[in-house]
């Protein structure tokens, strides 16, 4: 192995340890929605700087790369795809302080059957397990595995687009106070962000196909499978 | 057509099961007339062959760059098309090569015309120690053409193509030795364009160059295309990138690969080309 590919091991492996790191606060985030668990939320939202620092740290070296060695070919689309990552995973660590936020916003606890009938901890389940395929993908490059998050992501999309109907029929038949139903509306906006992780997940598995095999999914309605 | 670049081509899908195990274009698609035709063209220096059975062709005012690692056959197969290794000791050339439809190696041609068509630029600037103007009308004496007025217009308008007119007009009697590398390298071309060949053959033309002659030549080379047909040698992969809108990839002699310099720079078909391309060959 040249010096080149140690240096392209290495940004591979930041990347690899960012996914992980934001995994870890989409499960604390998670956890502390479940629990109740207010001091987990800060840790979340304390932790989100960790997040940043990781997106500025690898588009920094992205870019030193770029510079210094002039990639082509297989090279180049791994630093594409590095820069977009980075980018997508920010992001998801930006829902993930936001869901904590909103845990540390409400002036009482979120209803455990409402969180039970809107799935609440199924879809941090499949969002999690999404993140494992794609840190799996690039771990172990190979594209299967990235594929696999776009089948994952449809069961996300439709508890997102179920949950307001539930969200209504819930507070309509159990006639709740007006404070249980902002409640609910927070939840609603924490299935929205859930829903926004997924879509991040799938820019991410596009983006490992593209380094692995040239093939640009953005945009495209052919078949992901 | 091209039996050997398809064995090439299988032999390097074997390293890499994700890529195609058939080669879909033996050259790049071209919606445009190609200008050289090459039918299974091989060389040998007595014993030692070269280049081996190469089929391609190359589009007519386009860039066609040919990359590969030092001793793959780069310089030997550019400098086929206009004969200039018929005078190397135990040269032979086997198959065809059409340019413009003759056949140069087996047609009745003259090699003067052959080499007035097909230009050449080498890797290190060769001006004359004569004046600039005389570099530039040398070879428009030598083909016979004495009128000052033709002359001088040739001249300008050569040195004028290059970018060089400028820098130049005030003192066209300069020694062109006086002049700075870059400066050289651009009169050698002027030097070329004068006699109004229809390609031009590029060895490695700014390898000798710093950065800012390199541009300059680059982006003549750019504009040039619009009137010529440019083969160019470079070990500069980024420099391939830029300038070239095919790319050639040549080793030990056999074409490997031969498409878009886009494809090649991005996702390139064959192992084979992307170690070499990124730097892993060997």
């Amino acid at each position: 192995m040249n010096y080149q590919e140690k240096e392209l091991q290495k940004l591979r492996a930041s990347l690899v340890k960012m996914f992980e790191y934001t995994r870890e606060q989409m499960r604390k985030a998670k956890t502390a929605l479940l629990t109740e668990n207010y001091d987990l939320a800060e840790e979340v939202i304390n932790n989100e700087s960790r997040v940043n620092a990781f997106d500025l740290s690898i588009n920094s070296d992205c870019v030193n790369y770029l510079a210094l060695h002039q990639p082509v070919a297989g090279d180049l689309r791994l630093l594409i795809a590095l820069i977009k990552c980075v980018t997508s995973t920010e992001r998801i660590g930006d829902h993930a302080n936001g869901i904590a936020k909103f845990l540390l916003d409400l002036n009482s606890p979120y209803s455990q059957e409402m969180i039970t009938e809107l799935q609440v901890e199924a879809i941090f389940d499949q969002a999690e397990d999404m993140f494992a395929d794609v840190t799996d993908a690039l771990e172990n490059e190979n594209a299967d595995y990235a594929r696999r998050v776009f089948r994952k992501d449809k069961f996300i999309d439709n508890k997102n687009l179920e949950s307001p109907d539930l969200i209504a029929n819930f507070y309509s038949q159990n006639k709740k106070k007006d404070e249980e139903l902002i409640n609910g509306l927070y939840l609603f906006r924490t299935i929205g962000k859930l829903e926004r992780v997924g879509d991040l997940v799938k820019n991410i598995a596009e983006e490992i196909i593209y380094y692995l095999e040239a093939q640009v999914l953005s945009h495209s309605k052919k078949s992901k499978s | 057509m091209n039996q050997q670049i398809n064995q090439a081509g299988k032999d390097q899908s074997v390293d890499n099961p994700q890529r195609k195990t058939q080669k879909k274009h033996q050259r790049p698609q071209d919606n445009g007339p190609n200008i050289i035709r090459t039918e299974n063209s091989n060389v040998y220096y007595g014993n030692f062959q070269a280049i081996k059975d190469v089929t391609m062709h190359i589009k007519r005012n386009a860039i066609t760059a040919f990359i590969g690692p030092s001793g793959c056959g780069k310089s030997t197969f550019l400098r086929t098309f206009n004969r200039m290794n018929d005078s190397i000791d135990n040269f032979k050339h086997t198959g065809d090569i059409y340019i413009e439809g003759t056949n140069i190696y087996k047609d009745k041609i003259q090699v003067e015309q052959l080499r007035k068509d097909v230009g050449i630029v080498f890797q290190k600037p060769n001006p004359f120690p004569k004046t600039v103007f005389d570099n530039v009308a040398y070879g428009l004496r030598i083909q016979g053409i004495k009128n000052k007025n033709i002359l001088e217009e040739r001249v300008k308008d050569s040195l004028q193509q290059v970018g060089l007119w400028e820098e130049v007009m005030d003192d066209l009697k300069r020694n062109a030795l006086a002049l700075s590398g870059g400066q050289q390298q651009r009169l050698c071309i002027a030097r070329t364009l004068a006699v109004k060949p229809s390609i031009i053959l590029m060895d490695e033309p700014t390898s000798a160059l710093d950065p800012i002659s390199t541009a300059k030549i680059e982006d003549l080379i750019t504009k040039l295309k619009e009137d010529y047909t440019i083969i160019i040698v470079t070990h500069n992969m980024q420099q391939a990138g830029r300038i070239s809108d095919y790319t050639a990839f040549l080793y030990m002699g056999e074409l490997i690969e031969y498409d878009t310099a886009h494809k090649i720079f991005t996702n390139p078909e064959y192992t084979k080309t992307e170690n070499y391309i990124t730097g892993r060959f060997g």
